[in-house]
Order: C-alpha cells, then sequence, then structure tokens
C-alpha cells in the first residue's frame, strides 16, 4: 500500500556521494559555531578552571570521534564497489 | 563573566542537584534511539523507492546514524551547560544566584553575606525528601527580592554553612571598630576563625 502511494508521487532523492560530503561539511560548520558559542561560556563563565578543561577535553575527544566516524563513513560511500 | 573582586575567595560552588537532568536525559535517550525507530520504519516504508543508493547502504546508514549522534551530542552539551552555569556561588563576602536559560539568556543577582536577614529551606514530596535536594530561600535587608535557588542538594548543609559565614562576617565587621584590647575580650572562645572557614569549605566537597 505504501510503496504505491510512493510509487504514484514519484519522488526520487539520488544520494550521491556529493551530498554526503555536502551534509558532512555543513554539519562540521554548525558544529565549528556550537563549538565557539559553547567554549565562550565555559572560559568566560564557568566558576572551576579544573572542571573546565576536564569537560572541553571530554568534548573535543568525543566530537573528533564522531566527525571520524561521519567522515569514514562518508569515505567508504564514496569507493565503488566492485 | 562572574565579578568577584581580585581579593575575594570562592568558597563554594553550588549546583543544582542530579534530579534536575533525569529529564534531559531521558530525551536524549529517546533521541539516540530515534535512528533505530527509523531502521524498523524502512522495513515497512518501502525507502529505497524513494531513495536512490550509488554505493553501499550500510556506509550511508553508518553515515546518517554518526550525523544524527553528532546532532544529539550537541544537544546534550547544550543541556550540561545550562545545567553546570546554573550556580550558586559562595564566596567569603557574597553569595552570586547565577541562572543560566540556554545559551544566550542568563541572570545573575549578588548579596553580601553580612546583609543576609533570614535563609529557609523548603523540602517539597517524597522524591526531594529521600535524594535530599530542595529550595533555598535567602531574604536580604533593604528592598531587594528574595533570592530563590532551587533543586540544591544538601540545601540543610548549604544553609548551615551560609549561617555560620554571615556568623563569621558579622563579627568581623564589628571588630573591626575595636582595638587589640578590646577585641581580646569580645571574641567568644568558641567563634569560628579562618581555619574553620577553610575547614567547613572542603569538608564536604562531593555533597553540594
Amino acid at each position: 500500500m505504501t510503496g504505491i502511494i510512493l510509487d504514484q508521487l514519484s519522488i526520487h532523492i539520488p544520494i550521491t556521494p556529493l551530498l554526503l560530503f555536502s551534509l558532512g561539511a555543513l554539519l562540521f560548520v554548525v558544529w565549528a559555531i556550537f563549538t565557539i558559542i559553547a567554549r565562550y561560556h565555559w572560559k568566560n563563565y564557568g566558576a572551576n578552571k579544573f572542571d573546565v578543561m576536564k569537560m572541553t577535553f571530554i568534548y573535543f575527544i568525543g566530537s573528533a570521534i564522531l566527525l571520524a566516524l561521519i567522515g569514514v563513513f562518508a569515505v567508504i560511500y564514496a569507493i565503488p564497489a566492485n | 563573566m562572574i565579578e568577584i573582586d581580585k581579593n575575594e575567595q570562592i568558597l563554594r560552588v553550588v549546583h543544582r542537584h542530579w534530579f534536575v537532568l533525569l529529564g534531559d536525559i531521558f530525551a536524549l535517550v529517546f533521541f539516540l534511539a530515534l535512528p533505530v525507530v527509523l531502521l524498523v520504519a524502512m522495513n515497512i516504508i518501502p525507502i529505497t523507492k524513494v531513495l536512490s543508493f550509488t554505493g553501499s547502504i550500510f556506509a550511508a546508514g553508518g553515515f546518517f546514524f554518526f550525523s544524527w549522534t553528532l546532532i544529539v551530542w550537541m544537544f546534550a552539551w547544550k543541556m550540561w551547560t545550562d545545567y553546570y552555569l546554573d550556580v550558586l556561588i559562595v564566596t567569603d563576602k557574597r553569595i552570586f544566584n547565577i541562572d543560566q536559560q540556554g545559551f544566550f539568556h542568563r541572570e545573575s543577582g549578588s548579596f553580601r553575606i553580612d546583609r543576609i536577614q533570614n535563609i529557609s529551606v523548603d523540602q517539597k514530596g517524597i522524591i526531594q525528601t529521600l535524594l535530599n535536594f530542595g529550595t533555598i530561600h535567602i531574604e536580604t535587608a533593604g528592598e531587594n527580592e528574595e533570592f530563590i535557588a532551587e533543586y540544591i542538594g544538601n540545601p540543610h548543609l548549604v544553609k548551615k554553612f551560609i549561617n555560620e559565614l554571615q556568623d563569621h562576617a558579622i563579627e568581623r565587621s564589628q571588630l573591626v571598630h575595636f582595638d587589640g584590647n578590646e577585641i581580646a575580650s569580645i571574641v567568644k572562645p568558641n567563634a569560628p576563625t579562618t581555619g574553620d572557614i577553610e575547614r567547613l569549605t572542603h569538608n564536604d566537597s562531593d555533597g553540594l
């Protein structure tokens, strides 16, 4: 039933490697802006420098892992399967 | 920026109780589980009729899953920042009440410890009683409004700490009007000393 409706709508979105890289780049820009705002708050309003250092460390480690995974999967997708 | 003088010492930073984070944690778990729900939905809805993949579907799935996780990760840090920056800072002279609501809304107020007239603690319900958190109301002299700090862990301990600081501050302010001999005759043998204050500030580090 749902398949028939989707056939009739004839919506077709090709997921190209370029689309994935564009989405990844957009996400990276959003992350960078968020990071600047969050870091500004921690640095200026945080009452304990050691806590801020720990938060910054955890935040950047986690973000780096996620960004790396996003990049790896985008690259794997772009490699043509033979 | 917290407007603390150079010669002012932070004695205690009081955060809200972790219980207030529970709602946020549940929301995060829900958002994190959303791709799994979507994956189940994909079995019902033939998504391949709408999307055409030029590469591995597994890789595309991984890409979208970790992109979503990064968004949830940022959302989590926004929640944590709200929680972390919402504090009651007790210095040796003043108390700062900072209310952080999102990144772009911050309210802060401060008052001198020797201006405090009354401190009361309000614990409502079984959860607040069992988990030992509640609301602290601080009334100050003058026309200032009442300061309210909600969801504070160990509120009675915080109240005791502020009361002792207040006693010490009042005694110190009275002593500046006397010379050394008069001070010796006035000071009570069990009056809190600077050492007592330091001991108080380091005693219950995990409780507040």
